[in-house]
């Protein structure tokens, strides 16, 4: 009798104290294996008689049950906290096979502002924004074009009010005249930006991008807006010579206007810039004319200087050959994915412009 | 604006040549847009050979063309498309006028088509639509089809404050200006046998209306015009209509100098009376609709009615037709801004409106209604008046300062002043 209880004590005491999964086996077999010390009580059961041997027999078989659920118990334990211990270290799992990565592209009419952008700002340019919704004063009457000019009608305006005060800006031109009424001369700025005109075809649409120059200072003369947009024009098609020609036009905010021409021919289907004898329109410029000035206080007689807008997505159009100006608009995945640009190739002037 | 170098030459002497003009027009900030050197000569007359039924299709036929220089193969849907058809052929490469589409060889159906065999409507003759156009056997095959009309069309875009160039003869002036050649004096018109105008215009106090000079002619006969003039309207893509409506758009075009021609008949009391509109006042136009007009129009009345708005539209009531037999000319200055306003309210852009919102030459008032008397007279005969003016009579010259110091500072070029 005692002999069972003190087995099942000492079974006990030892199966407390495990803590390693291996061990387990090693005190199983102790107890229950074929030399174990609760086998070997088994063995003297056939020696015992009548109601001795039926209560030696139901103690020895508790025992058993009793070590073997205590095995089982702590087996179970110890087997949880080793996956528990696996999942914390082994946090990652390296045997998984890798995830795709999906890149995202830059628009390229994302990627031209960005191009303009820095060529401009490296030759002293900063970047000026205003609103897409402008009242009719900064994109009309400020830039010398009152009510009823016939210039009005070149421009197919979007008024969001029924007494035409607020509309949708048709260029960018009304950020010069924020520029100019909030802050001193001298001004040096570009400013894209989204503009929008009712018109839809193939070569319109209701909204595109502009950018805007202006350079207002004591002696900033057309020679100097020539020279600024020669630089450009070179710069931003990645070329050494370009055949450039200034033609006289009107814009009622310069005086005198002019509106700038690239030479250009078709090669074997592929557009080359800077030669041939066609000519392409690219910006419309000029010196900005005094009434300008005087309606954003600054004084004419003291300052003077250019201004020149030109249309983003033609741009873009010409450098990336892209036909339809429809197409930048439709957010067709499969589209951006051929014409976008690697987000990580942010354009700068030691990397050159062209692609 | 439209013009040929014909047209052109009526007012400058020049021995230059198109790509010459066109380099001189761009230079001197008349931006040339397009220079349509007679893209119809892609229509020629042809002769359907051979029409049989298209394989793979019901309604289509596949003809055999006989284009002149070689026999080619057409799809063509029109139901009159025969054999031994005399039609007009347009080739890869034309331009249909109607809807700007440009042929190309396709394949229609599995069998491939070379051109496309065209209808009236296709190329803006008429509105006929329901087949191709039948021609007479004596048209000779591969002949251009626009034989009459395929001097080159030079469309230059005229921006706000060149309202000097929307006639022939400011270009004419810019160009000689620039040293392309020399411009016609344009001559004096001397009428004689003059009858007293019976009529009497009175302009209301800001009216919107600085003068009016108007012409009466007595016994006119509106019938067609003839060759020259209807080729003339024709040559700038405008449609003949009868002479004294053909003589007031020609002259609109030469001098940029827009008249209207009233049925004098038709107007009460031979009295004229420009003044403004008020509210809800009501005008039957000559495009055959109805204005529900707003309060500070400009228009042209009589005692009875409303006659035209100033500067924009005639109206149908007082309208010229070919039963007109005695005429009033007006020629007249309308305001620039009130004429812009009118025309957007109303959503009317004429050639007049176009070009009074931008201004026009007052000298060339008076002269404008004595030129459109003087070809009326010459074409449907009748008894001219002396011209008449209300309101502004003399207009002085201006002068404009140039300051050279000024041009340099913002130009960048030196320039020094020489006396000559």
């Amino acid at each position: 009798m005692d002999e069972i209880l003190s087995i099942r004590k000492d079974f006990d005491s030892k199966i407390e104290n495990v803590s390693v999964l291996e061990k387990i086996d090693l005190i199983k077999s102790e107890f229950l294996g074929k030399k174990g010390k609760l086998t070997d009580l088994f063995k003297k059961i056939p020696n015992l008689q009548g109601e001795d041997r039926k209560n030696f027999a139901l103690k020895l078989n508790k025992a058993k049950d009793h070590i073997n659920s205590l095995i089982e118990k702590k087996l179970n334990e110890l087997q949880g906290k080793e996956i528990q211990e696996k999942l914390s270290s082994e946090r990652i799992d390296i045997s998984l096979p890798g995830r795709p990565i999906e890149f995202g592209k830059i628009h390229p009419v994302t990627q031209v502002i960005d191009e303009v952008t820095a060529i401009f700002g490296e030759i002293g340019f900063s970047v000026a924004e205003g609103p897409d919704l402008e009242t009719e004063f900064n994109n009309f009457t400020a830039l010398n074009t009152p009510e009823h000019h016939p210039a009005r009608d070149m421009h197919d305006t979007f008024y969001l009010t029924e007494d035409k005060n607020i509309l949708l800006r048709t260029h960018t031109s009304p950020v010069q005249i924020r520029t100019m009424l909030s802050g001193k001369p001298p001004y040096q700025i570009i400013a894209p930006g989204r503009t929008y005109r009712c018109d839809s075809d193939q070569t319109h649409t209701p909204m595109f991008h502009q950018v805007e120059g202006l350079h207002i200072d004591k002696d900033i003369n057309m020679g100097h807006l020539k020279g600024v947009l020669d630089y450009f024009i070179k710069k931003f098609f990645n070329v050494d010579k370009i055949k450039m020609r200034f033609r006289p036009s009107h814009f009622p905010f310069t005086e005198p206007s002019a509106e700038v021409d690239i030479g250009y021919e078709i090669k074997d289907g592929e557009i080359i810039i800077g030669e041939g004898n066609k000519w392409l329109e690219i910006l419309g410029c000029g010196m900005v004319h005094p009434n300008v000035l005087r309606n954003c206080k600054v004084n004419p007689s003291l300052y003077q200087g250019y201004a020149f807008g030109m249309g983003i997505d033609r741009l873009a159009m010409l450098k990336y050959g892209i036909n339809d100006l429809r197409s930048f608009f439709e957010s067709d995945i499969r589209w951006l994915s051929h014409f976008g640009f690697n987000p990580l190739d942010i354009p700068a002037s030691y990397r050159g412009f062209g692609k | 604006m439209k013009f040929t170098k014909s047209w052109l030459s009526d007012h400058l002497k020049t021995s230059a040549t198109l790509e010459q003009i066109e380099k001189t027009l761009n230079e001197i900030g008349l931006e040339v847009e397009n220079i349509d050197k007679g893209g119809e000569s892609f229509f020629k007359v042809a002769k359907i050979l051979k029409a049989s039924k298209h394989p793979n299709a019901d309604k289509l036929k596949v003809c055999e063309v006989d284009t002149g220089k070689r026999v080619v193969q057409v799809v063509c849907g029109a139901n009159n498309a025969r054999d031994g058809l005399f039609t007009v052929f347009a080739s890869p490469g034309a331009i249909i006028p109607k809807n700007q589409l440009k042929i190309k060889i396709t394949n229609i159906r599995g069998i491939e088509s070379n051109g496309m065999l065209c209808s009236e409507s296709e190329l803006n003759i008429s509105e006929e639509s329901s087949g191709i156009i039948e021609l007479s056997k004596n048209k000779k095959i591969g002949e251009s089809f626009f034989s009459s009309n395929n001097e080159p069309l030079i469309d230059i875009s005229v921006t706000p404050n060149r309202s000097d160039c929307l006639g022939v003869y400011g270009i004419a002036r810019d160009l000689s200006a620039k040293g392309l050649g020399s411009l016609k004096e344009i001559k004096k018109i001397d009428i004689k046998n003059k009858i007293k105008n019976p009529f009497k215009v009175t302009i209301e106090k800001n009216s919107g209306c600085s003068a009016f000079s108007y012409c009466y002619i007595e016994g006119v006969k509106n019938i067609e015009s003839p060759k020259w003039l209807k080729d003339k309207i024709l040559s700038v893509g405008l449609r003949p209509i009868s002479a004294i409506v053909d003589i007031t758009n020609y002259i609109m075009i030469d001098l940029n100098r827009p008249l209207h021609a009233y049925d004098a008949d038709k107007i009460s009391k031979k009295h004229v009376i420009v003044r403004l509109s008020k509210k809800n006042e009501k005008f039957n136009a000559l495009d055959d609709k109805e204005y529900k007009l707003e309060e500070g129009n400009c228009l042209i009345t009589d005692k009875d009615k409303i006659l035209g708005l100033g500067g924009i539209i005639g109206g149908a009531s007082t309208g010229v037709s070919e039963k007109s037999k005695n005429i009033l000319i007006e020629s007249a200055l309308f305001e620039p801004s009130l004429t812009s306003k009118t025309s957007k309210k109303l959503g009317i852009n004429s050639d007049a409106s176009f070009r009074f919102a931008r201004g026009v030459d007052k000298n060339m008032m008076v002269y404008g209604s004595q030129l459109a008397a003087k070809l009326i007279q010459e074409i449907c005969g009748g008894k001219i008046s002396n011209v008449l003016i209300s309101g502004e009579k003399i207009f002085n010259p201006r002068k404009i300062i140039f300051n050279l110091s000024k041009f340099s500072k913002i130009i960048g070029i030196p320039i020094t002043e020489r006396k000559r």
